[in-house]
């Protein structure tokens, strides 16, 4: 290592083997992979070339036949390793009891992981339940502050541009740690700036005071509820219903209460609602200027034109975006990570399926466990995603290239 | 044509390599049922293993210590142990408590991995099994020093077998502002019950009405926030007399202590944050020690009483010490006669894996890096209590802070080990406790649900 | 009356844009601010907007920690590689799904396009049992090496899309000239799908660089950690004192490239977006 003087690489240097150097090794590794590719591949075009020979096919077939599968073998070898084989191997072990630290072989308990999951697992249910809030709650926030935003900058407004790589930004630096760490920063709740504007905004302009307090009662009740559907039991309903219109000196407790846990997981999405903006502004743009022309010839006001041209034209986008803000929430894992590992108590209130799932396979080390869970959650994916498709014939991406 | 077959031929052989690499992977797993013939075989030959090898790495993995600490054992420990075996070659490798159960998982799984790791003191039963039985090599027939190990060393042991050695103590004891205490009128000391302890939270707890605050906490456990960590159940739960185990092995949360225990955070929590719809936000954190005084402002950080491990506290040389008192935490002596004052004691060990091929060179570093001296000089570098009873002079007995803290840690010193299942139990706790501190669940239902799962997770 | 009306309706507009703009950036705008901060002034109960003497006392400190410069240099070399092994692989196979006529190709496409319906994370846990028997648990491997298998689907379609509307003529008259597939590849086509190579490249280089679950779970030592992995240690669970200044500088150095790219690649992210959403 010696070709590379550079402090921090101190504690490489002195390991003689150049195989020890993690860089050198992983460059190593990369060639040897190249190598594999470019022989599996060939040796897949010789045998899908051979069949082809022998199913008496033309000598341009042939040739077709060899050169596509070797151009695609990277594809095929990667999607037998590593798409085919984990599936099957986690399939199996989903039947299993196998755990990493004990030296007992897996044993096989058919259902049993699956039952447990779907009718006795309580962190589980929350994880079910957790989705369900962000998409009943954080998901339509998402959609309608993005559909206002694309509405808004459609309006042929100057510095469009800019304005939308400013929306869009977040989307790029979202769920990276160290953003994720300054949110933390600000979500503090007694010296976080967030709280500190809530409360200096509520001491300058008492309306402020005033929809504040309803925000918060509004967040805590359907927290409440969604805490009591996880539990199945309603006593935090109960009593924050009884508690009734919340103090003139609240504020939201972000990062520090179950009530508000998720909410700070709202926040983030709405803040990175560019994507679906863009997607938006897409959408409007495929809608025929004429229709609009027409419509304001005839007299309908500008309100009206929206809710008769637009909103029907962007209905299959909307529902596009509902479709993909679900299954991103199902994998929520980084925000959680870095919000709540070292605030347990929390954890349950806010956990997502991945989140989960690795809990049970790297926290429990229970293999048999996580791969059940997998299945489920691919199950639902697949799920959402048929839903998608079968609608897809109303929403044109295939049109936009 | 020909140039085709060749390419054929070695696509073929790239192949089957492919197959033998996947075959071959599978045995490295397979050894590790061998183990413990292995490791006789090992202990017989001991003296086999004296003459030089070549190029063995003792590899060993530590969390999280201070540069200084890893500095100290780069320029004197490791030397000297290479010097003593030639060609052996020691490596340090350092990871993070951050993301250690996934590393470990990792470790264990592979059935490879470094010869030494850094365990804490709830992990004997987590990888008990997966760890060597080291009495052969470090037992009292082997090593006399072992004699001058402290209680620490049952946290170090699975099944009654030595699975390597505890570095430090770090007891949780509670620690209180008596100038505090006397300001908001509370002239009796640490308070020695559950009743006391909750009048005491009521007296001395203060919310700022403005900003619906804490600006005063009258103790703060293990998690300010919620008050209701499953670490601080388990000190109140042992200070109580509780066991954690039935005697046929089934858990014991539906015993009278357990539902106590959990009564006691539930009351002290209401006591200071007031109900939970109040929603009333916890102490600013991030200014140092909660004990402790703001240099610029003056202002104290907030805490009347800390109930947590001595780096939670202000370092020994700040000012405030004059107004501190440290004691165990009492118990409820009115309600159970069993109760007994207790300091839960966490400690980092270090462990060897079973599928360690290095035992015997092992614990030979283990020795050097033990040794009376080298305990305390290893502590020293983070001012915490060597686990070894001689190494506890100098800077231990110097610093009065220290001197109390290790006599009370001798005295009701509790471990915090033999703990089945400890990573799902402390997930089925936490989940259980937050529940609790929210009011969703009653005392007699967070006992109930820790039970039923923990039962559950045991097989019982 | 109206264009007094539309006037002021426009300028709400661009007050509303502006003041969402504002928001939008705020935290950029806290991290950098609280970078320049005293230890002090970060934990201070009030607001303290702008530092009243910003100090680089902070990047001092975090930039004479050896394990983030490590693990800076860890996530450049990692993301490099990994990008460079990805377009490859991706631009080869799309290249065979759009310019090659073979049978089968319509049923392996469709097989392509329906792993985007497989989540990566239902896959983590035999993966890592799998690349555990490579022994690649605890180097760079399991990152990085997977990308050369052409991985990610949406990539693959976005480019064979784009590669498809190349005329045929272009190499059919190549390869009556005698160029193989492979010189048709690197001469003829790679060359015309340079800005969906450019998007790809982008959103590619985000993920790569954003990317925690995958490091953590295979880099088991702090010499491997990529700046994801390493900046979250310094939170410091176990301290009562959170360095936030040095958090947050550590942060700003970690959005830099980030920032950089987003720059220069503004008119690749809006193509980018369709396709990535696809992906889901």
């Amino acid at each position: 290592m010696g070709f590379l003087p550079i402090p921090f690489l101190d504690s490489f240097q002195k390991k003689g083997v150049m195989m020890d150097n993690p860089y050198i090794h992983v460059i190593i590794a990369a060639m040897f992979s190249v190598v594999f590719i470019i022989f599996t591949s060939l040796g897949l075009g010789y045998i899908a070339s051979l069949v082809a020979r022998l199913v008496g096919a033309t000598k341009r077939v042939q040739e077709n036949t060899f050169s596509g599968y070797l151009f695609s073998g990277p594809w095929i070898i990667g999607f037998l390793l590593f798409v085919i084989f984990p599936m099957v191997l986690s399939l199996y072990w989903s039947f299993t009891d196998y755990r990493v630290t004990e030296n007992v072989p897996p044993q096989w308990v058919g259902f049993e992981n699956y039952a447990k999951l779907i009718f006795r697992d309580s962190g589980f249910r929350a994880s079910f339940f957790n989705t369900m809030f962000l998409t009943v709650l954080g998901l339509p926030l998402q959609i309608g502050v993005a559909l206002v935003l694309a509405i808004l900058l459609n309006q042929k407004t100057h510095g469009e541009r800019v304005f939308r790589m400013a929306f869009y930004l977040p989307v790029i630096l979202g769920y990276n740690t160290a953003v994720l760490l300054c949110w933390r920063l600000m979500l503090n709740t007694g010296t976080g700036i967030i709280n500190l504007l809530i409360r200096g905004f509520s001491n300058t302009f008492p309306p402020f005071r005033y929809l504040n307090r309803a925000a918060i009662y509004g967040v805590e009740v359907v927290n409440a509820f969604f805490l009591g559907l996880s539990n199945n039991k309603f006593n935090l309903l109960n009593k924050v219903l009884e508690a009734g219109f919340p103090a003139e000196n609240r504020v939201p407790l972000w990062v520090q209460s179950p009530m508000w846990s998720k909410m700070s997981v709202v926040l983030l999405m709405v803040w990175g609602c560019g994507a679906m903006m863009l997607i938006f502004l897409a959408g409007l743009n495929n809608i025929p200027k004429e229709l609009h022309e027409a419509a304001e010839v005839d007299g309908a006001s500008a309100w009206k034109r929206f809710w008769k041209i637009s909103f029907p034209l962007l209905t299959p986008y909307i529902f596009y975006n509902l479709v993909v803000g679900l299954i991103a929430s199902m994998q929520i894992f980084e925000p959680i990570y870095v919000l709540y590992r070292d605030n347990q108590p929390l954890v349950s209130s806010t956990i997502s399926m991945v989140y989960y799932l690795w809990q049970a396979s790297f926290r429990h080390f229970e293999i048999g466990y996580g791969s059940a869970m997998s299945w489920i959650i691919l199950v639902i994916i697949l799920v959402v995603t048929l839903i998608q498709f079968r609608l897809q014939d109303r929403w044109v991406n295939y049109e936009l290239y | 044509m020909k140039h085709k077959e060749q390419l054929v031929l070695i696509s073929l052989l790239v192949l089957a390599s492919l197959v033998l690499a996947a075959c071959s992977g599978q045995a490295t797993v397979a050894p590790k049922t061998e183990a413990p013939a292995a490791e006789e075989q090992a202990a017989t030959e001991a003296p086999a293993e004296e003459a030089p090898m070549d190029d063995v790495t003792l590899k060993v993995y530590l969390l999280d210590y201070t540069p200084d600490t890893i500095e100290w054992l780069n320029s004197e420990i490791n030397p000297a142990f290479e010097a003593e075996h030639p060609g052996v070659t020691v490596e340090i490798t350092e990871g993070s408590w951050s993301g250690w159960d996934t590393t470990f998982s990792g470790f264990f799984a592979a059935g490879e991995g470094p010869d030494i790791i850094n365990l804490g003191s709830e992990m004997n039963t987590l990888y008990g099994e997966s760890l060597a039985d080291m009495d052969a090599y470090l037992g009292e027939g082997a090593w006399a020093d072992i004699a001058n190990f402290g209680p620490a060393l049952e946290n170090a042991k699975y099944e009654g077998k030595l699975r390597g050695l505890p570095i430090f103590t770090a007891p949780r004891y509670v620690f209180c502002r008596t100038d505090l205490m006397e300001d908001s009128g509370w002239t009796t000391g640490t308070p020695k019950n559950f009743a006391e302890w909750v009048s005491f939270a009521e007296q001395t707890s203060v919310i700022d009405p403005a900003t619906n605050s804490l600006t005063q906490q009258a103790l703060v456990p293990v998690d300010a926030g919620s008050m209701a960590d499953w670490q601080w159940w388990l000190l109140v739960f042992y200070s109580l007399g509780g066991e954690l185990y039935k005697a046929d092995g089934s858990p014991n949360f539906d015993s009278a202590e357990a539902l106590a225990a959990t009564q006691f955070l539930y009351d002290m929590r209401v006591a200071t944050y007031g109900p939970a719809a109040d929603a009333v936000g916890a102490l600013p954190t991030g200014q140092g020690s909660v004990i402790d005084v703001n240099d610029e402002t003056s202002q104290d950080n907030g805490a009347v009483c800390l109930a947590h491990s001595g780096w939670a506290a202000p370092p020994f040389d700040r000012p405030v010490w004059e107004n501190v008192s440290i004691d165990p935490f009492y118990g409820d002596t009115e309600n159970f006669p069993n109760s007994k004052p207790v300091v839960l004691a966490f400690n980092d060990w270090l462990a060897v894996p079973e599928y360690s091929p290095n035992k015997e060179l092992a614990a030979e570093w283990l020795k050097i890096a033990f040794s009376k001296e080298a305990n305390h000089k290893w502590n020293e570098t983070m001012s915490l209590i060597p686990a070894r009873n001689d190494a506890q002079y100098g800077y231990v007995v110097e610093s009065p802070q220290l001197k109390i803290e290790a006599e009370l840690a001798a005295e009701y010193g509790v471990g915090f080990a033999g703990i089945y299942e400890s990573s799902k139990l402390s997930t089925i706790m936490q989940d259980a406790l937050g529940k609790l501190v929210t009011e969703e669940l009653t005392p007699e239902e967070v006992v109930e649900k820790i039970q039923a799962e923990y039962a559950e997770a045991l097989g019982k | 009356m109206r264009t007094a009306w539309s006037i002021t309706l426009r300028i709400l507009l661009y007050v509303f844009l502006t003041g969402t703009t504002v928001l939008m950036s705020f935290p950029l705008f806290w991290m950098i601010s609280s970078s320049l901060k005293t230890l002090a002034e970060a934990n201070s109960p009030g607001i303290v907007w702008i530092p009243n003497q910003p100090t680089l006392e902070a990047y001092l400190n975090i930039l004479q920690d050896s394990d983030f410069l490590r693990s800076y240099f860890n996530s450049v070399i990692y993301t490099a590689l990994a990008l460079v092994g990805t377009l490859m692989s991706v631009s080869v196979v799309a290249y065979a799904f759009s310019r090659i006529n073979w049978p089968g190709r319509e049923a392996v496409f469709f097989l392509m396009l329906s792993t985007m319906m497989v989540p990566p994370q239902a896959l983590i846990v035999p993966q890592y049992v799998l690349f555990n028997k490579l022994g690649w648990i605890g180097t760079f491997n399991p990152i990085v090496i997977p990308g050369f298998f052409a991985g990610g689907a949406a990539w693959i379609f976005l480019l064979r899309q784009s590669m498809a509307q190349i005329p045929r003529e272009m190499d059919e008259s190549a390869y009556m000239d005698g160029a193989n597939h492979l010189q048709i590849w690197w001469e003829i086509c790679l060359p015309l799908v340079k800005a969906p190579l450019a998007t790809i490249a982008t959103f590619l280089f985000v993920g790569f660089w954003n990317s925690l679950l995958n490091p953590l779970l295979y880099l088991q030592t702090v010499d491997l950690y990529t700046l994801p992995v390493y900046v979250a240690t310094l939170y410091n669970i176990n301290s009562s004192v959170q360095q936030w200044p040095t958090i947050m500088a550590a942060a700003v150095l970690t959005t830099v490239p980030l920032m950089i790219v987003f720059f220069f690649a503004q008119r690749y992210i809006l193509e980018g977006v369709m396709i990535s959403g696809l992906k889901g």
